[in-house]
């Protein structure tokens, strides 16, 4: 029995161990990001590896200072157009879970057969039509395909979970006198909200990820959003020398991300463990 | 029987918006794409003649092409069983480890990492391969290994490795917290049983949690594959395809064609190529590897 122990022991030991280096290993870039933004030039050509002291806070004011704006048409943009998604999609989800109409199947699958087509075969037709309605070097010409590119997923997955709500409810309410749209608004919303925001915290990832699409229909520095502002941005900076305000604008960028995260963490695990999506 | 009539035009109208903007910007430029790649048009003049199959003939032979796929080959096969396999491994580690609060730290690490945005990452991906600061060269002068500094990434015969290590050590958020979740759903009486059977901890996770997760290996699988075959972000900002064509993919051939060669047509065509690709590879997806679930 003592033998046992001592294997699980070794084994746990090791176990730990390896979870330890992977942590490390995947840390240690942002670690070593968080040094590197304090530094001045003669520190960052001599002391790449450790914290110097003094700690050059000026960095983060340069940096904000150009990426700001990058930093608010993001937010800007990809609020408003997780906002409009949001509110398309609510009727569909609903009417999907509940009504039988018509033309019911034929619906559902224009959504679900959208998922189908890669992004690759959209890049460039999508930059025509953007040129054709003359939206180009303008926010509409994100606005749009965001919220399209969100529609799909997200309907499946919240008309999924409106489905497992029980039906009495819906009935109940309709007996006494409830219309759809306050069925909708003050029973299904409130239920299901860890699965919209699961839904919009996805949406605010892939946006402010997204980097080909804006690189491709913006070119006016004054409305880029932060992926591209920041690739520009580290040219920029690269050429003149300025490393360490280079990557404290690389903490600055992701630092809405990170307390997107701290705010919505336990939404987020949530909704990603409940197993609200299904493949 | 109005009210029922009343009530569809409801429900028509509620539809509308969304099917409105899948139709417009869902639907449409994909099909365009599909005929464009049968004219000749370019990208600022649109001479839409019919050129029937030209562009994939020229694909076909374009020996930038095939240098094209031969690199995506090389670089996703690796990629891709790393990412299905090393983010399946740690998820099975951690799901192993007894202290529950050691746990969720590795848990909350691996997370985190998800929230950096890919752009930084990338960034620093090419700031680390940097020949004169970056931390790779450092590092391997610090361990006094200097003969085996390089130019990562301008040296035509290492650049491709480079670009494949990109991503070390491949532990991503969403694959691991995928197996994870689907490690800690097997109900612990399967376990139990098991082990009241007498078999080995090998034996477990082959005989009774593998199976029971091969379903989140597939779907992880499939969708590194699909990704990996449209990815070129990541190329485009390292090397740009460089030094020369050692790490062209066709993704990147095909942006390249659309918006600093203005060959438009021909760039629709590599990604008609590309969808064709993904299409069989959904077919194969759907039709014998999802059905084996049931």
């Amino acid at each position: 029995m003592k033998n046992f122990l001592t294997v699980i022991r070794r084994a746990q030991v090791f176990l730990n161990l390896t979870c330890i280096i992977v942590c490390l290993i995947t840390l240690i870039p942002f670690i070593l990001t968080i040094f590197l933004s304090f530094k001045d030039n003669p520190q960052f050509f001599h002391y790449r590896w450790s914290l110097t002291f003094p700690l050059h806070l000026e960095n983060y004011v340069i940096a904000l200072k150009s990426i700001y704006r990058y930093l608010l048409n993001t937010v800007y943009i990809a609020l408003s157009s997780t906002l409009i998604l949001v509110l398309v999609i609510l009727p569909p989800a609903y009417i999907f879970s509940l009504y039988e109409f018509p033309g019911k199947r034929i619906c559902f699958n224009i959504f679900i057969l959208l998922m189908m087509i890669p992004g690759i075969l959209s890049l460039v037709p999508s930059f025509l039509l953007m040129k054709y309605f003359g939206l180009i070097n303008t926010r509409w010409a994100l606005f749009f395909p965001y919220v399209t590119g969100g529609i799909p997923m997200s309907i499946l997955i919240l008309r999924t979970y409106f489905s497992s709500i029980s039906k009495e409810l819906y009935e109940s309410a309709r007996v006494d006198g409830a219309s759809d749209l306050y069925i909708l608004g003050k029973i299904y919303i409130p239920i299901s909200k860890s699965v919209v925001s699961l839904i919009v915290i996805m949406r605010l990832l892939a946006i402010w990820n997204d980097f080909l699409w804006p690189l491709v229909v913006l070119q006016e520095d004054s409305l880029r959003t932060v992926a591209v502002g920041l690739y520009y941005f580290q040219a920029q900076f690269a050429v003149f020398q300025r490393w360490g305000p280079m990557f404290a604008g690389y903490l600055l960028a992701s630092l809405p991300l990170i307390l997107l995260f701290i705010f919505a963490n336990k939404l987020f695990i949530e909704g990603v463990m409940s197993g609200a999506i299904k493949m | 029987m109005s009210k029922v009539r009343k009530n569809l035009i409801l429900i028509y109208l509620a539809l509308l918006p969304s099917i409105g903007f899948v139709l417009t910007f869902g639907y449409f430029p994909p099909l365009h794409g599909i005929y464009l790649s049968f004219t000749g048009a370019t990208t600022y003049a649109s001479k839409m003649e019919f050129r029937g199959f030209n562009n994939y003939i020229r694909l076909l032979k374009d020996p930038v092409f095939h240098r094209a796929l031969k690199n995506l080959l090389c670089i996703e096969s690796f990629r891709t069983i790393m990412y299905t396999i090393i983010p399946l491994i740690v998820a099975y580690f951690i799901y192993s480890i007894k202290n529950y609060r050691l746990k969720g730290t590795y848990r909350l690490i691996i997370l985190v990492q998800m929230v950096a945005p890919s752009i930084v990452i990338l960034l620093l991906w090419k700031f680390i391969y940097d020949p004169y600061l970056g931390p790779l060269n450092d590092l391997l002068k610090i361990l006094g290994l200097g003969r085996m500094q390089r130019i990562w990434l301008g040296d035509p015969k290492i650049a491709i490795y480079s670009i494949m290590f990109v991503g070390f050590p491949f532990v991503t958020g969403f694959g691991t917290m995928f197996y994870l979740a689907g490690l800690e759903n097997i109900p612990l009486e399967v376990i139990e049983a098991a082990i009241v059977d007498g078999a080995s901890k090998t034996k477990i996770l082959l005989n009774v949690q593998l199976p029971l997760i091969l379903g989140q290996l597939k779907v992880v699988l499939f969708l590194s594959i699909i990704n990996g075959i449209q990815s070129y972000q990541d190329i485009l900002i390292l090397t740009g395809g460089g030094p020369g064509y050692s790490t062209m993919v066709p993704g990147l051939y095909m942006y390249r064609n659309a918006f600093q060669y203005e060959e438009l047509a021909y760039s629709a065509s590599i990604s008609v190529f590309l969808f064709l690709i993904i299409l069989i590879l959904s077919y194969v997806n759907l039709k014998y590897v999802k059905s084996e679930q049931t």
